[in-house]
């Protein structure tokens, strides 16, 4: 590969707040078209928007989780165009003044992505083709977004793969959105050029609106591809919006009238200028949620794998109950059960996003400490998990009710007297040296007690009442 | 006389029902009106549900507004719920407001009664009156004459005595230029003193909803009922808004009262004599005359009509007969054939060509030039202002440079027409507060207009040297189509 | 004076047809008025932009949400919708 591949990132991204951006309707999508929307949605004239607090809040939150400064002064930007889904004619935006620059984002490998710019500005409608018809819903219309836009620092289809889990990642953990890619709540604009090392930067060309990582990567193959054979053939590329076919996975040029805008943007003068205190910032730093490298290295250092901290941070409300269990309770253990029974009870993704479970972390946490003592073997432990999801009660009570209590130290030492009764080939064994035949009266004294019986306690016991006979 | 105060103690005296007060005027309204054409809309049932309302609380309570129950009218580019808000436009013809603007929430709540919606210039763009699809609305004093623009139905209504107080919109004049030609009162506040929303926005940075009376009075008290915040309008101002009507007290010795030459430079002989003879009035009563420049008035119109008209042509940019307003009946090829269609037809030339001056003026290739200069010669001019209302309270002008033009008046030129906003423009550009009332009669006997600008929030100043003026000096005006206000 | 192309320009931004006549008139008109404005020209100024008063970011709306309009008067000026949706016709005529 002789051609570098050139690649940024324009990143779409629905804020989860309750109202839209400009007006008091909810963000939730009813179920039914126009079911939530007012006179500003659809740009009844004499109408005047009215900017949400808690959009200011996220765009900060999203700027300082990636190390951006955060603009002291903001403003919005009409920008004009026309289009069915966009009623006002305009949108509402921040083209001179976003509330967040220079950040970036570093990838696994110390690789740093530069991030440009962080703004907000309104979504448009949804248009339903069907037949001579457009059908339009406006309940998406004014839904809050902010715009991440990266420099051109990614270099291959892993990197941008990564940079764009990662941005998921940091973004629901800080809970500013669920980045839902095929829900829509996540769209990527994808610049691509491709140069020789060292030579100038070449024609770009941008795919717009991807919301699946597959495609953005079929997407990213097939331009560097285009672009490096339009090269070689002498073909000219030109700066242009192309579309990506899902049938094929070939991109095609946009008609040129969506090249050629002229938004005429300028400051909006129904919104006055924005003014963020110190303060105001302040604040939501000391209330920003830990960041999910932060929350990997921590993991890390309690001596967890690598894969199964990914996998613990891979949903907020997972690693937001595991770190609340490992305050109390054993790591690994803990660990164990989450990835292992807990998992594998929750089945789909889905769930697991929401691990929704009928546990409390303290309650785990006491059943990892349980085990890890030696009051309750692996196994009975795993036994209780799996009850203790279906019925919600602590591990003491189930134990208490049923039989899985642990047998009393007593009783123990009946079962291993009967035990060394009744193995006395494999007690001479053992005494002649053979330390495995040990594991023989262990498996005995484990069937008597169905289980019950710790197994390193009876080892030991049996280790004990062996050299006493002798 | 004040109308609102007389009309407010017959009926709390309980020497009329509000009920019959509006009846009175609807009937006014009904022998009138076909000469004049102030009224697009009559509302005898809307009026007289409200009336019969006021007239239960009158009966009831102590202590009531001076709005309850004194009828009114609002020019019919304000909302309100459930009725047509036509901007007097084929493309807004059928259009029903869903809610109700801010400003008339708040005369409402008061106990306003609303007798209609008047005639405008098509979506208030224009001087005369003259380009709404309902025909022009007629000057009192000449029905040969134009009531002046855009708020003429307004001006026409009150002057005619057809409507006790009206609430026009004022984007470059449009209260105060009519005020002139009919003899009557409007104040255009501060820019963020009165909410906008429901007002059917021409230029969003100089729009401003107006109360238009008959006195100096009303105009204070309308203005008490109207202004504040409305967290529905980011651009209005969080202050304390003091009562501007308990404060009138014509008081005005020491006052300073700024002339600057420029305004004086475009108005006729007998405009400037006019003004000049409330000059002297002020002076006898104590106030001093303070000699003022504005380096950059000269600017004041180009930069007005430049960021006038860019800022129409993105409000604008919504009319496209998808969720409101006119559809075209046209067959068309695709959706933009359609919406062109549909704009084409529904708006008038004036509209279209300040939308596309307004195109021009922000494209790639000429904002820097026009657009972003023009922005920053406003923030020239409102510094000019403020240098100058350091040595003086307001500044006194000439509000139009002659009295009413005839009907079939037709400028040679467009920027012929705009040289008239000469004295008006510049507070909608500087966002200031300016009151035009009547200083006298032409020899004809058609009104002439003198206006006072302060600096922000300064409404009670000029009430109430207006107030000082109209209660000795105001001249004998007589619509010839008016009535008395014995009831 | 506006050229042809830049008021065709215009007008396909504005969504706006003229006739013949009307072009023309119009662009003889534009002209008048651009050459008025051509005034902001002569001037010179160390300003910045005009920016509108601010507000602090605490003051903004909090996140409550309101009432919306019901389906039927929000589709109500459009000639009623279809199934609670605006409904355009991308070519022919209007219903």
């Amino acid at each position: 590969m002789t051609y570098n591949l050139v690649c940024g990132f324009e990143t779409h991204v629905e804020l989860s707040t309750k109202t839209k951006i400009f007006c008091s309707c909810p963000t939730d999508f009813g179920d039914q078209p126009n079911s939530h929307v007012c006179p500003k949605c659809i740009a009844e004239p004499g109408t005047l928007p009215v900017v949400n607090k808690q959009t200011f809040i996220y765009a900060i939150r999203a700027g300082l989780a990636t190390n951006c400064s955060i603009n002291k002064i903001v403003h919005f930007d009409r920008k004009n165009y026309t289009y069915p889904d966009l009623p006002k004619a305009y949108q509402l935006t921040q083209f001179t003044e976003p509330i967040c620059v220079s950040g970036h984002i570093k990838l696994d490998s110390g690789k740093i992505i530069r991030i440009n710019r962080i703004h907000l500005e309104e979504d448009a409608g949804k248009l339903l083709h069907k037949g001579e018809y457009t059908f339009i819903d406006y309940n998406r219309g004014a839904v809050p977004l902010i715009e991440i836009v990266t420099e051109p620092d990614i270099n291959s289809i892993e990197e941008a793969r990564e940079y764009l889990e990662k941005l998921q990642l940091i973004l629901r953990h800080i809970d500013v959105s669920d980045c839902k890619m095929e829900e829509g709540s996540m769209r990527c604009d994808v610049n691509i050029s491709v140069n020789k090392p060292g030579e100038k930067l070449g024609t770009r060309s941008e795919i717009k609106n991807m919301n699946s990582l597959s495609f953005i990567e079929k997407a990213i193959a097939y331009e560097y591809s285009r672009h490096v054979s339009a090269i070689q053939n002498g073909e000219m590329l030109y700066q242009e919006t192309r579309r990506y076919n899902e049938s094929d996975g070939t991109t095609s040029a946009m008609r040129e009238k969506e090249n050629a805008q002229d938004y005429r943007y300028y400051d909006d003068p129904d919104i006055p200028t924005i003014f963020i205190e110190e303060h105001f910032i302040e604040s939501i730093k000391r209330t920003l949620p830990e960041l999910p490298a932060d929350i990997k290295n921590r993991y890390l250092g309690l001596g967890l794998s690598p894969t199964e901290t990914d996998l613990l941070i891979k949903y907020k409300k997972v690693a937001d109950y595991f770190s609340e269990a490992i305050k109390t309770g054993d790591p690994k253990i803990l660990s164990n059960y989450i990835l292992g029974e807990i998992f594998r009870l929750l089945e789909t993704e889905a769930k697991k996003e929401n691990f929704d479970i009928m546990i409390s972390p303290l309650q785990l946490s006491s059943l990892s400490n349980a085990q890890k003592s030696g009051k309750i073997n692996a196994q009975l432990a795993k036994k209780a998990l799996s009850e203790m999801l279906k019925s919600g009660k602590s591990w003491e009570e189930l134990i208490s009710e049923s039989d899985m209590q642990e047998i009393s130290e007593i009783d123990l030492i009946s079962y291993c007297n009967e035990a060394i009764y009744n193995n006395s080939n494999a007690i001479s064994d053992y005494l002649s040296g053979k330390e495995k035949a040990l594991k023989a009266i262990l498996g005995y004294v484990m069937k008597r007690t169905k289980g019950k019986a710790n197994p390193e306690k009876t080892e030991n016991l049996l280790i004990e009442l062996i050299t006493k006979k002798k | 006389m004040s109308n609102i105060l007389y009309y407010s103690t017959l009926l709390r005296t309980g020497k009329i029902s509000s009920s019959e007060l509006t009846k009175i005027y609807l009937e006014r309204i009904e022998k009138l009106n076909p000469k004049l054409n102030a009224y697009i809309k009559i509302l005898p049932e809307y009026a007289i549900a409200q009336a019969k309302k006021c007239d239960e609380i009158l009966s009831k309570e102590e202590k009531v507004s001076p709005l309850t129950g004194v009828p009114m009218a609002l020019k019919d580019n304000l909302s309100v719920l459930g009725l047509n808000t036509t901007c007097c436009s084929k493309m807004l013809e059928n259009f029903k407001s869903t809610f109700t603007a801010t400003a008339v929430t708040k005369l409402f709540d008061k106990g306003a009664v609303m007798l209609g919606k008047t005639n405008l210039d098509e979506f208030a763009m224009g001087s005369y009156c003259n380009t709404g699809i309902y025909g022009p609305a007629r000057n009192p004093y000449d029905l040969g004459k134009s009531p002046g623009g855009s708020s003429g139905g307004n001006a026409s209504a009150v002057s005619a005595g057809i409507a006790p107080y009206t609430l026009g919109t004022d984007t470059g004049g449009s209260t105060r230029q009519p005020a002139s030609y009919c003899g009557i009162v409007a104040l255009k506040p501060t820019y963020g003193s009165v909410s906008r929303y429901g007002l059917l926005t021409l230029a969003s940075s100089f729009d401003q909803i107006a109360p238009m009376t008959s006195t100096v009075t009303d105009c204070a008290i309308v203005y008490d009922a109207i202004c504040g915040h409305d967290p529905e309008d980011m651009m209005t101002f969080k202050r304390n808004y003091e009562p501007t009507y308990p404060k009138l007290s014509g008081e005005i010795k020491g006052l300073r009262i700024g002339i600057s030459d420029d305004f004086f430079a475009t108005s006729s002989t007998e405009t400037n004599d006019s003004v000049m003879k409330a000059v002297d009035f002020y002076v006898s009563k104590g106030a001093e005359i303070v000699k003022v420049k504005l380096p950059h008035i000269k600017y004041a119109l180009p930069i007005y009509y430049i960021l006038g008209c860019a800022e129409i042509s993105s409000n604008f940019g919504r009319f496209d007969g998808i969720r409101y307003g006119y559809k075209t009946s046209l067959p068309y090829k695709d959706v933009d054939d359609m919406i062109t269609k549909t704009r084409t037809e529904g708006l008038g030339m004036d509209i279209k060509r300040r939308i596309m001056l307004g195109i021009y003026f922000l494209s790639k290739q000429n904002y820097k030039e026009y657009f972003q200069k023009a922005s920053m010669m406003r923030n020239e001019l409102i510094g000019d202002f403020s240098n100058a209302f350091n040595t003086c309270d307001l500044i006194l002008s000439p509000t139009s440079p002659t009295s009413a033009v005839s009907l079939d008046f037709t400028p040679e030129t467009i920027v012929e027409k705009y040289y008239a906003d000469a004295c008006v423009a510049p507070a909608n550009l500087c966002g200031l507060p300016a009151l035009a009332l009547p200083c006298g009669l032409d020899k004809n006997g058609m009104p002439l207009g003198m206006q006072l600008m302060g600096p922000n929030f300064s409404e009670g100043t000029l009430f109430n040297a207006g107030y000082a003026f109209e209660r000795e000096c105001s001249p004998e005006l007589n619509p010839t189509t008016g009535v008395n206000y014995d009831i | 004076m506006i050229t042809r192309e830049e008021f065709d320009s215009i007008a396909e931004y504005a969504l706006i047809s003229f006739s013949e006549q009307e072009s023309l008139d119009m662009m003889k008109d534009m002209s008048e008025v651009i050459n008025f404005a051509n005034k902001v020209k002569e001037a010179h100024t160390d300003l910045p932009t005009y920016k509108s008063r601010s507000i602090s970011a605490e003051e903004l709306r909090e996140d409550i949400p309101g009432e919306c309009t019901p389906v039927d008067l929000l589709l109500s000026n459009s000639g009623g919708g279809e199934d609670g949706f605006f409904v355009i016709k991308r070519r022919g005529k209007n219903e």
